[in-house]
C-alpha cells in the first residue's frame, strides 16, 4: 500500500463525495423547513440524464447543469403541489416522486438510445488536484449554505418554519411559501448532484446508475445533524466507501467478489443509522403539513 | 353519492395521466393512439398475453400487501424488493437441494422457507425500530441494495449453473413447479395465493380486534398509546409478516414463473407494489384491481416497445403518474 494508492484513493473519494454532497445540502434546507423529500434518488436520476442530454444537444456543460436544474425544479414542483398544497403524506409523495424521476430518466435514456445515439461527452475538466470545478462548487456551497442557515434572517425563518410553524405564522412568515421554496431548492440541488455524476465524473448515463446515492444523501443529512457544512464530512464518508470499493476492484482483489465490495456504502449506511439516529433530533415540524386554522 | 365521488378519482387520474403521457409521446414523435393501441393489444390481445398479465399480477399484489400491512400500523416497509430477492433465494436453494420428493410435501416447505427468509430480512429494521426507535425507512432501503448485490454475487459464483454463460442457477426439479393451467402460457396455480392473502388481509384488518388496534396505531401512534395499545407489538407483527409476504412473492417467481433464480429476477416489483398499495388506498378491494391494471400496463408496455417502438421506460412514467394523480385527487376530495 504505497503513497500513490492513498492519494488516488483520497482524490477519487472527494470526486465521489460531490454528487451526494450537492443533494445533501439541498435536502438539509428542505428538511429544516419541515418537509422530508424522499424522492432525491429519482431527482438525481433525472438530473443525471437531463444534464447529459442538454450538454449533448447544446455542446455546453453549463447548459447541461441548467437543464438538470430546470427538469428537477419541474418535478419538485409536482411534489410541492401534491404535498404542501394538497397535503398528501410526504413519505408517499416522496416515494411517488422517486419512481416518477427514475422512470423519466429511464424513458429519456431509452428514447435517445433507441434512436441510435449513445451519448458520451467530455466531462468538466480537472482544474486542480485532479478535481473538476463542480467539486469546489459543492464545497463552497456547503459552507455558504451553513452561513445562510445559521447566520442570516432568511436562515432563521427557514429553521423557525421547520421547528414551530404556527408560531412562525403568527409573526407573519408565510409558512407554506418558505417550505415550497426550500423544497424547490432541494430539488434543484439534487438535480445538480445527479448531473455531477454524468457530466462531472463519468461522461455517460446508465439506468440505475444513482444506485442509492439519493438515499445516502438523506442519511448524510441526519448524520450531519441538519447542518450543510458538516454534510461535507458525512458525504465524504460515503464518497470514501464508494471509492474504496472501486479501487479494490481495480486492484483485482477478486478473492472477495466485487459484488461484496459494492455493498460497502450500504453496510456503512446501516451501521451509521443504527449508531447515530437515536441521538439525532429532526426539526420538530418535519412531516407535518401546515394548515391555518 | 359519496361512494361515486370516491370512485371518480380513478377515471380522473387515469385520464389526466393519459393526457400527460400523450403530450410526452407527441414530443418524441410517436402517435399516442398507436402506442396506447399497442399497450391494449399487448395486454389483452391474445390468451397468452392475458395469462402474462396474471403472472405479473402475482408479485405486484403480494408486494402491495407486504407494504400495506405494515403501513396499516404505521411501519414503512420500503424493503419489499430485498425481501422478495431473499425469499426467491431461499426457494431456489431449498428446491435444488431437497431431492426428489413429492411436490405436495416440498412446495409447502419451500413456501414456509421463503416466508421465514423474508421475515429474517426485515427483522433488523423491525427490531431497530422497536428497541432503539430507529427510522425503518432507511434501513429497509439499504437492505434492498445489499440483498440484490448478494444475489448477484451468488448467481455469478457459488450457486451459478456450471457451464452456463448467464448469471443464473440450474433449473429446479419439476416436482417443485407450480402447476400451469394452459401451457405454454405461464399462468399457474400460484395465482390463488395473492387473492387468498388479500382476503385474509381484509378479514384481519377490518374484522378482528387486532386489526382494529393496527388501524388505530396506523392513523395515530399517539392515539394508540392513549388507548393503551402497545404499538411496538403491532410493528413487530405487521413488520415481520410484511417481510414474509414479500418473501412469498419471491417464491412465486421461482416456483411459478421462472423455475430458476437469475440476476435481476424482479424488475422492481416491490416498488411498483408500493404504487399499487397507494393507488388501492391500502384496501384489498382497491389493491386487487390496481395490481391487475398495473400488471396489464407492464405487459402491454413490452408490446408497445416492440410494436410502436416506444421505450419501456414510458410505462414507469405512466404508472407513477397515475398513482400520483389518483392519490392527489383523492386527498383533494377528502378536504372538501
Amino acid at each position: 500500500m504505497d503513497l500513490s494508492f492513498l492519494s488516488d484513493l483520497l482524490a477519487t473519494s472527494l470526486t465521489m463525495t460531490t454528487p451526494i454532497l450537492f443533494a445533501a445540502i439541498g435536502e438539509t434546507f428542505t428538511e429544516r423547513s419541515g418537509v422530508l423529500n424522499l424522492g432525491i434518488e429519482g431527482l438525481m436520476a433525472t438530473g443525471a440524464f437531463m444534464g447529459l442530454w442538454f450538454t449533448f444537444i447544446s455542446g455546453s456543460l453549463w447548459i447541461g447543469v441548467l437543464g438538470a436544474i430546470v427538469a428537477c425544479l419541474l418535478l419538485t414542483l409536482i411534489m410541492g403541489v401534491v404535498c404542501i398544497r394538497i397535503g398528501v403524506h410526504q413519505v408517499i409523495g416522496g416515494l411517488l416522486l422517486l419512481m416518477l424521476g427514475d422512470g423519466i430518466s429511464r424513458f429519456g435514456f431509452q428514447a435517445v438510445t433507441s434512436a441510435g445515439t449513445y451519448i458520451r461527452i467530455q466531462t468538466f475538466p480537472a482544474i486542480i488536484f485532479g478535481q473538476s470545478i463542480l467539486v469546489f462548487l459543492a464545497l463552497f456551497l456547503a459552507v455558504v449554505a451553513g452561513l445562510i442557515l445559521f447566520k442570516t434572517s432568511a436562515g432563521l425563518k427557514i429553521r423557525a418554519v421547520g421547528e414551530n410553524p404556527r408560531a412562525s405564522d403568527t409573526v407573519g412568515i408565510n409558512v407554506n411559501r418558505v417550505r415550497f421554496i426550500c423544497l424547490l431548492f432541494g430539488g434543484a440541488m439534487a438535480g445538480i448532484g445527479g448531473a455531477t455524476l454524468t457530466i462531472g465524473i463519468l461522461g455517460h448515463f446508465g439506468e440505475g446508475m444513482i444506485a442509492g446515492r439519493g438515499w445516502l444523501a438523506i442519511i448524510v443529512v441526519i448524520l450531519s445533524r441538519w447542518n450543510p457544512t458538516i454534510a461535507i464530512g458525512g458525504s465524504f464518508l460515503f464518497g470514501f466507501a464508494y471509492s474504496l470499493a472501486a479501487r479494490l476492484i481495480v486492484l483485482g482483489l477478486a478473492q472477495v467478489s466485487y459484488h461484496f465490495l459494492l455493498m460497502l456504502p450500504y453496510l456503512l449506511a446501516i451501521i451509521t443509522i443504527l449508531f447515530v439516529y437515536r441521538r439525532a433530533r429532526p426539526p420538530a415540524g418535519l412531516l407535518i403539513p401546515y394548515r391555518r386554522e | 353519492m359519496v361512494s361515486l365521488k370516491k370512485f371518480l378519482v380513478y377515471p380522473l387520474g387515469f385520464l389526466a395521466a393519459l393526457i400527460i403521457s400523450s403530450i410526452v409521446l407527441l414530443l418524441i414523435n410517436v402517435d399516442p393512439l398507436v402506442a396506447f393501441g399497442a399497450i391494449l393489444q399487448g395486454s389483452l390481445g391474445t390468451p397468452y398475453n392475458i395469462s402474462e398479465v396474471f403472472v405479473r399480477t402475482i408479485p405486484l399484489l403480494i408486494t402491495a400487501l407486504a407494504f400495506a400491512l405494515p403501513y396499516s400500523s404505521g411501519f414503512w416497509n420500503i424493503g419489499g424488493e430485498g425481501q422478495l430477492y431473499i425469499g426467491a433465494l431461499a426457494s431456489v436453494v431449498l428446491a435444488l437441494n431437497m431431492g426428489e420428493i413429492p411436490g405436495l410435501i416440498s412446495i409447502p416447505l419451500i413456501m414456509l422457507a421463503a416466508f421465514v427468509a423474508g421475515m429474517a430480512w426485515i427483522a433488523l429494521p423491525v427490531f431497530a425500530k422497536i428497541k432503539l426507535g430507529i427510522n425503518e425507512i432507511f434501513v429497509t432501503v439499504a437492505l434492498n441494495f445489499i440483498a440484490i448485490l448478494f444475489i448477484n454475487f451468488l448467481v455469478t459464483g457459488p450457486i451459478k449453473e456450471p457451464g452456463n454463460v448467464n448469471p443464473q442457477t440450474p433449473v429446479i426439479p419439476a416436482s417443485t413447479w407450480l402447476l400451469r393451467f394452459f401451457p405454454p402460457a405461464r399462468i399457474h396455480i400460484g395465482i390463488i395465493l395473492p387473492f387468498v392473502l388479500a382476503i385474509l388481509f381484509y378479514l384481519i384488518i377490518y374484522k378482528t380486534s387486532l386489526g382494529y388496534q393496527i388501524r388505530v396505531s396506523g392513523s395515530s401512534i399517539r392515539a394508540a398509546n392513549y388507548a393503551g395499545i402497545k404499538t411496538s407489538r403491532l410493528f413487530l407483527i405487521t413488520g415481520l409478516v410484511g417481510g414474509g409476504l414479500a418473501g412469498l412473492a419471491g417464491m412465486e417467481e421461482i416456483l411459478g414463473a421462472h423455475h430458476l433464480l437469475i440476476a435481476g429476477i424482479s424488475p422492481g416489483f416491490a416498488f411498483t407494489g408500493i404504487l399499487v398499495a397507494v393507488m388501492g388506498r391500502f384496501h384489498p378491494l382497491g389493491i386487487i384491481p390496481a395490481a391487475i391494471f398495473f400488471a396489464a400496463l407492464m405487459v402491454g408496455g413490452e408490446t408497445m416497445q416492440r410494436g410502436a417502438n416506444v421505450p419501456y421506460g414510458m410505462i414507469s412514467v405512466i404508472v407513477a403518474l397515475i398513482a400520483l394523480l389518483v392519490f392527489a385527487f383523492q386527498r383533494m376530495g377528502q378536504k372538501e
